[in-house]
């Protein structure tokens, strides 16, 4: 502290430190150093700075140094993250007896891969890795904070996606898809064991759909074809780990630039406010008293706003296990951008969206365009198999029930496609219909709200009330009395 | 009385002092605690305006004392204040 104390001092203008320096040295030796006693020098600093015909420009740039400089100090004092990672390589399995084209067997692996870590990253899936004691991942955060921010917050940290470099091939066959899990976290060792965690639940995700993929073929081939024998049900990918997960060494720091930038405009501002403040006392009062009005209405008047609350859910697309002819191979998988290209149009028809606004449960106050509007529905990311469906709406349990009849449009438009295809199908007609011979919807999260409403956002609209009072107070001066030049000093 | 400069000139009235020994007679007869930024930049204008100046002294903490102006001064502020207070306390007593 008595260094920072120092510092403050030596921002005096030169001519006074000539005359008073030493004893004002010695002052600083007496006293007791506090944060208190640092922040009166520095005020003084600045004060006899303004007062000794020190310009604008050269205040300003004073308190952006020592922003820039507190700041660049800070950044060495946030906690580090570190990151584990590890990879991951997806083996499509070529099928003898569907033989198919390495792209397609790539583009199914790449989907059923993605589908596995939209499940994991899914409520469920991330509540059970959050709850998992031998973890104890954000003990603090639990506490605080509801499970679903919890959870959203773990999402940030995890990152899995394809890597673009090629690894040779193991067994002469197809070569490996590549994927980079990674995890972020304050503990180094829980990030490594958090990511040996989910490289685990990803090779049993992918078993588990094997195994639920080939039982649902055979119990249809037995259905459709009764005493014949059941021939091979197409293979799953073998999913194993390339790279054990990394114990970091170095946490990377946080990014120090944008921490200094922050530091020298936080600077740029203090200045030109100290600057005001020293050479118009008067007005900068009537300033921050516009400003303060402004901030105290603004903030009372975010209350009358109506709060918005966003239901969200996300369903994935499962693609189909099945074919005409149970020996041809299995068509490329359907991305759920394409697939909602396919279907969405005829979910959000005008019918639907009529029959949504006249059901009495919902007790919706809006037209069919309104509701339109306030729907989204996006894919997770490129080339996911999941996609989210959302709803903004006054109401919470509004909100969750009108995701909840979107959710079953989408489902009955993917039966009427499945019964389509098995109409095709003359062979396994109706036995068709609960089995998957074209893509079926899967929920991985039901539609919640978050407890907080969306929007409006209180402290925005109080900041853009403070905003806006220092803008007529601003206006009010210059009406009022233009801000002179010159600067007398208070004296008694 | 919380105004820096008259709370300096009334530490000096009685002797010269440095300015950690300002610091601590304002904070024993006012109970104000002036910083050392506030404390100089009152020094500074009072020394500009004549009514203290500083003594010749070898060591680093220089001692200053009150001119005759200051004293004037220091008079003239606290006959007004006196008969501010005398006024108040007169209203007040018959309220």
């Amino acid at each position: 502290m008595k260094r920072w104390i120092s510092l403050a001092a030596a921002l005096y203008p030169r001519s006074w430190r000539e005359q008073y320096g030493t004893e004002f040295d010695a002052l600083l030796d007496d006293v007791k150093p506090r944060w208190r006693v640092f922040a009166n020098v520095l005020g003084g600093a600045i004060t006899m700075q303004m007062k000794n015909g020190t310009s604008w420009m050269k205040l300003m740039a004073a308190t952006a140094a020592l922003g820039a400089i507190v700041s660049g100090w800070m950044s060495y004092r946030v906690p580090p993250r570190y990151e584990s990672s590890a990879l991951v390589g997806v083996t499509p399995q070529p099928d003898p007896l569907r033989p198919a084209s390495p792209q397609v067997l790539r583009q199914r692996a790449l989907q059923r891969f993605m589908q596995s870590a939209s499940r994991i990253q899914s409520r469920q899936g991330l509540a059970a890795i959050i709850n998992d004691p031998s973890l104890n991942l954000y003990p603090a955060e639990r506490r605080r904070t509801p499970l679903e921010d919890v959870e959203n917050e773990m999402r940030r940290n995890i990152h899995i996606e394809a890597r673009l470099e090629a690894r040779p091939s193991q067994n002469g066959g197809l070569n490996p898809l590549v994927f980079g899990v990674t995890f972020s976290y304050p503990d180094k060792a829980k990030a490594q064991a958090t990511v040996r965690v989910l490289t685990g639940k990803l090779s049993e995700e992918n078993r588990m759909m094997t195994l639920l993929s080939a039982n649902s073929y055979n119990e249809l081939w037995r259905a459709v074809h009764l005493a014949k024998p059941v021939p091979a049900p197409p293979p799953g990918d073998v999913v194993g780990v390339l790279d054990a997960p990394s114990l970091p060494k170095q946490a990377p720091g946080p990014n120090r630039l944008a921490f200094v930038a922050s530091g020298l405009g936080a600077g740029l501002l203090f200045g030109l406010l100290a600057a005001l403040t020293i050479r118009h006392p008067r007005g900068a009062r009537k300033l921050a008293g516009f400003a303060l009005v402004g901030f105290v209405l603004a903030a009372a008047a975010s209350f009358l706003i109506p709060n918005r609350f966003t239901a969200t859910a996300v369903m994935e697309v499962v693609p189909p296990v099945l074919t005409e002819d149970p020996l041809a191979p299995l068509p490329p998988a359907t991305s759920a951008a394409e697939f909602l290209r396919q279907i969405e149009p005829a979910v959000l028809s005008p019918e639907n969206l009529s029959r949504i606004v006249e059901d009495p449960r919902l007790k919706l106050h809006s037209d069919s365009r309104e509701i339109a509007r306030d729907i989204r529905i996006a894919p997770l990311s490129p080339g996911s198999g999941a996609f989210s469906i959302s709803f903004s709406y006054r109401e919470r349990k509004t909100a969750v029930d009108t995701v909840n009849a979107l959710i079953s449009f989408f489902i009955q438009e993917s039966v009427f496609r499945v019964r389509q295809n098995a109409d095709r199908m003359t062979v396994i007609q109706r036995e068709i219909e609960s089995r998957r011979a074209a893509e079926y919807l899967d929920v991985i999260d039901a539609p919640t709200v978050p407890p907080i409403p969306e929007s409006p956002s209180r402290s925005l609209v109080a900041l853009a009330g403070l905003g806006a009072g220092l803008l007529i107070g601003a206006f009010s001066l210059r009406l009022r009395q233009p801000i002179a030049a010159g600067v007398s000093a208070t004296m008694l | 009385m919380t105004d820096p400069a008259l709370l300096i000139l009334a530490s000096l009235a009685d002797g010269d002092k440095h300015g950690y020994g300002m610091m601590l007679d304002i904070r024993q007869f006012a109970g104000v605690e002036l910083g050392p930024g506030t404390l100089y930049g009152a020094i500074t204008r009072l020394v500009e305006a004549g009514w203290i100046r500083p003594i010749e002294s070898d060591d680093r903490r220089r001692p200053y004392c009150i001119t005759a102006l200051g004293r004037t001064h220091l008079h003239e502020q606290m006959t007004r204040l006196n008969h501010v207070a005398k006024t108040a306390l007169g209203r007040l007593k018959h309220a």
